[in-house]
């Protein structure tokens, strides 16, 4: 094991200081898909998950349930039928979206909008139901309780938003077949593994992957050091812990 | 709702959908049953249809695994059913381009339901029943790579000079042509770079080439670019048209004409029909072609065939075992054996016909063991995936040089025998202009009649 992570890292870092520009035109493009596709999604997930998580109507429990199922699609064949409907000769040809980053997007927003959907419906459906009361009593009107309910429940939302991204980001199925890695206009990262592995080149595909990775990693841990950080309100001065001495 | 009528009905569509699911694999069990490997044989009570298993339509499935010996109606020479040697798996690194012509294991399935067991799997199973044949598809250099670590038995690629370097490098051993067809160059009906039907192909490109840079224009050039058979073929095309394929892929140097795709061949046909609004050119092996347009998916025309540059060349390599431990040698021989056979050979000449009412293969063996006679053809092959000793591509050489055979028996001495006196003619590669007219191929007269007949 050591003996393939540790040359897969090694052939990273020689990729990223190697200035290769296109390694970077990669590495934005697969940010780009990513990042546009959750933030589509959230513009219709969250009023969904709102009106999921904060109201009881008949049938809640089948369509929570659905969308919890929903967030395992498997992405080729979201992808398939996204072919399918974009392609010259299906409903939506006239968009042209297939083999262009706008549409990977596109299909990435709706391969993630189950996950918005579902974890931040459930966080606000815990959302204290006293915190509610209080707010209705204190005369805020139905739109205003929500928003407060939902900035109390901002970082379970940030939870599902950064599950999305990440989803987005190492998805393969959508940004091959929607996408068709080409070279320079829609190649991501998980095709350039993809196209690696065809090839044989076993260690460029694992140092993506080591990029990949690196990349989810840096985003997860700054969101969660934000969270970390608004928290629990830690100045950098405030330790304590030197005060003792 | 109450909790109880939530539980019974969450019960409920979990009971149809696992009815469903059951429903439709005993459906597909009940119609194909695999034919799995036992140690000891069975024999059949009801007399099996023939001994070889030919490529018939038989859309009723005998439900045991056929024996190797003959059953006891008809004379036999052993008396006992000879033990089946053990249960072993053979692993074949085969490329994209030819497992997805479905060749390998995907028997022929008729609108109506029937299926053609016409495929290599199933055939080779049949015959062997003690071997389960597994083809990993991959591009043609991780094929490589994958059989060279010995994750795979043996290859069967198509790329002279990717598999020269294989054998050079002391990794595969008893290298065998099996069979040949031709790439095309297909493109948009519209043509914009006016190719079509050209038969200088260098020139086509050079063609293709300079109405790329003509500004406004709508010419496009797909490539693989993942170092494929295909690809390495291409590489040749653009090369012997006086383009350097590096350069030509760098799109700030040249502009976006030319599109890299990095995925297999069909992905690659469908983004050379899709892309834009008219699509653009690309270089496609025959198979995956034919497969892809006459299931409607893509609406590109062939435009250059049947030149000698565009021919290619199928070969099975085994991985040698002095060099590459674990590998199956006995298996991989076994199942080389049978692809250069008479029955190998017809099967693979057969392949496709049903579907595509052509060919997708031309068996070599008869060309090469002179059953059928077409000295041009058998030039172009010699020139293009012949090597010697030296070991370099050479026509003066040999399918396999000396110093790389092992074990071989008498793989290199097999002639093609038909099974009967049916009449046995070598088709020139028939390809169909989407308008559904045959055309000829080769430059030269041709020595044979354009059918391509190997039914027996």
């Amino acid at each position: 094991m050591p003996d393939i992570i540790v040359p897969a890292i090694q052939q990273a870092i020689k990729l990223i200081t190697s200035g290769d520009p296109e390694v970077y035109a990669t590495v934005y493009r697969t940010i780009y898909v990513a990042g546009l596709g959750t933030l589509l999604s959230c513009l219709w997930s969250i009023p969904i998950a709102v009106f999921i998580g904060l109201y009881n109507f008949r049938g809640k429990w089948v369509i929570k349930g659905i969308f919890n199922a929903l967030i395992g699609i498997p992405t080729v064949a979201l992808g398939l039928l996204l072919f399918l409907l974009w392609s010259r000769q299906g409903e939506f040809g006239s968009l042209n979206l297939l083999y262009t980053l706008n549409g990977i997007a596109i299909g990435q927003a709706i391969l993630v909008t189950p996950i918005i959907v579902s974890f931040t419906a459930n966080a606000l459906g815990n959302a204290d139901t006293q915190l509610r009361d209080l707010a209705k009593t204190l005369g805020a009107s139905g739109f205003r309780t929500n928003l407060r309910l939902i900035r109390e429940t901002f970082w379970s939302m940030m939870l599902s938003v950064t599950a999305a991204f990440n989803r987005g980001f190492g998805e393969l199925g959508i940004a091959t077949i929607v996408g068709g890695s080409l070279a320079g206009e829609t190649r991501v990262l998980t095709t350039s593994i993809a196209l690696d592995l065809n090839r044989g080149f076993f260690d460029i595909a694992m140092a993506y992957g080591v990029i990949l990775m690196a990349i989810v990693i840096i985003l997860a841990l700054t969101v969660s050091l934000i969270e970390h950080i608004k928290n629990e309100d830690i100045t950098w001065k405030k330790f304590s812990f030197w005060k003792m001495y | 709702m109450n909790t109880a009528t939530k539980t019974i009905a969450v019960l409920l569509i979990i009971i149809i959908i696992t009815g469903i699911g059951a429903y439709a694999y005993l459906q597909s069990t009940h119609q194909n049953p695999q034919t799995t490997p036992t140690p000891t044989p069975t024999l059949s009570p009801s007399p099996s249809p023939s001994p070889s298993p030919s490529p018939s339509p038989s859309p009723t499935s005998s439900p045991s695994p056929r024996p190797t010996a003959s059953p006891t109606p008809s004379p036999s020479p052993t008396p006992s059913p000879t033990p089946m040697p053990s249960p072993t798996t053979l692993r074949v690194a085969t490329t994209t381009s030819l497992y997805d012509t479905g060749l390998e294991d995907t028997p022929e399935t008729l609108k109506n339901g029937t299926v053609i067991k016409s495929d290599l799997k199933d055939a080779f199973q049949a015959k062997y029943p003690w071997i389960t044949i597994n083809f990993i598809a991959l591009g043609t250099g991780a094929a490589i790579a994958s059989a060279q670590r010995g994750d795979a038995d043996m290859l069967l690629v198509h790329s002279p000079s990717q598999e020269l370097t294989y054998l050079k490098g002391g990794y595969g051993v008893d290298r065998k042509i099996v069979a040949y067809n031709f790439f095309i160059i297909v493109g948009p009906a519209s043509d914009p770079a006016g190719i079509s039907g050209m038969s200088n192909v260098s020139q086509a490109l050079i063609n293709i080439y300079n109405a790329a840079q003509t500004p406004g224009s709508n010419v496009l050039w797909f490539s693989r670019n993942d170092a494929s058979g295909t690809n390495t073929k291409e590489i040749s095309l653009w090369q012997a048209a006086g383009y350097n394929y590096t350069q030509l892929t760098n799109t700030t140097l040249n502009g976006s004409w030319f599109k890299s795709t990095g995925t297999g061949m069909g992905a690659t046909l469908l983004a050379a029909n899709y892309y834009g609004s008219i699509g653009g050119y690309t270089l496609s092996d025959t198979g995956t072609y034919l497969a892809y347009s006459t299931r409607g998916d893509i609406q590109l025309k062939t435009l250059i065939q049947g030149q000698q540059s565009l021919l290619n060349v199928y070969s099975a390599i085994i991985d040698n075992p002095q060099t590459i431990t674990g590998t199956n040698f006995d298996a991989s021989l076994l199942f080389v054996s049978y692809l250069a056979s008479s029955e190998g050979q017809q099967l693979i000449g057969n392949y496709g016909v049903t579907l595509y009412s052509q060919s997708l293969f031309t068996p070599i063996i008869p060309l090469l063991s002179g059953a059928v006679s077409n000295d041009t053809l058998l030039t172009w092959i010699k020139s293009y995936a012949y090597m010697d000793s030296t070991p370099a591509i050479s026509a003066a050489g040999t399918e396999c040089p000396p110093q790389y055979r092992y074990n071989a028996g008498n793989l290199y001495s097999i002639t093609y025998v038909s099974n009967n006196n049916a009449q046995v003619s070598i088709g020139l590669p028939n390809y169909y202009i989407t308008d559904g007219q045959k055309v000829t191929t080769l430059q030269t007269a041709p020595t044979q009649s354009n059918s391509k007949v190997y039914r027996v």
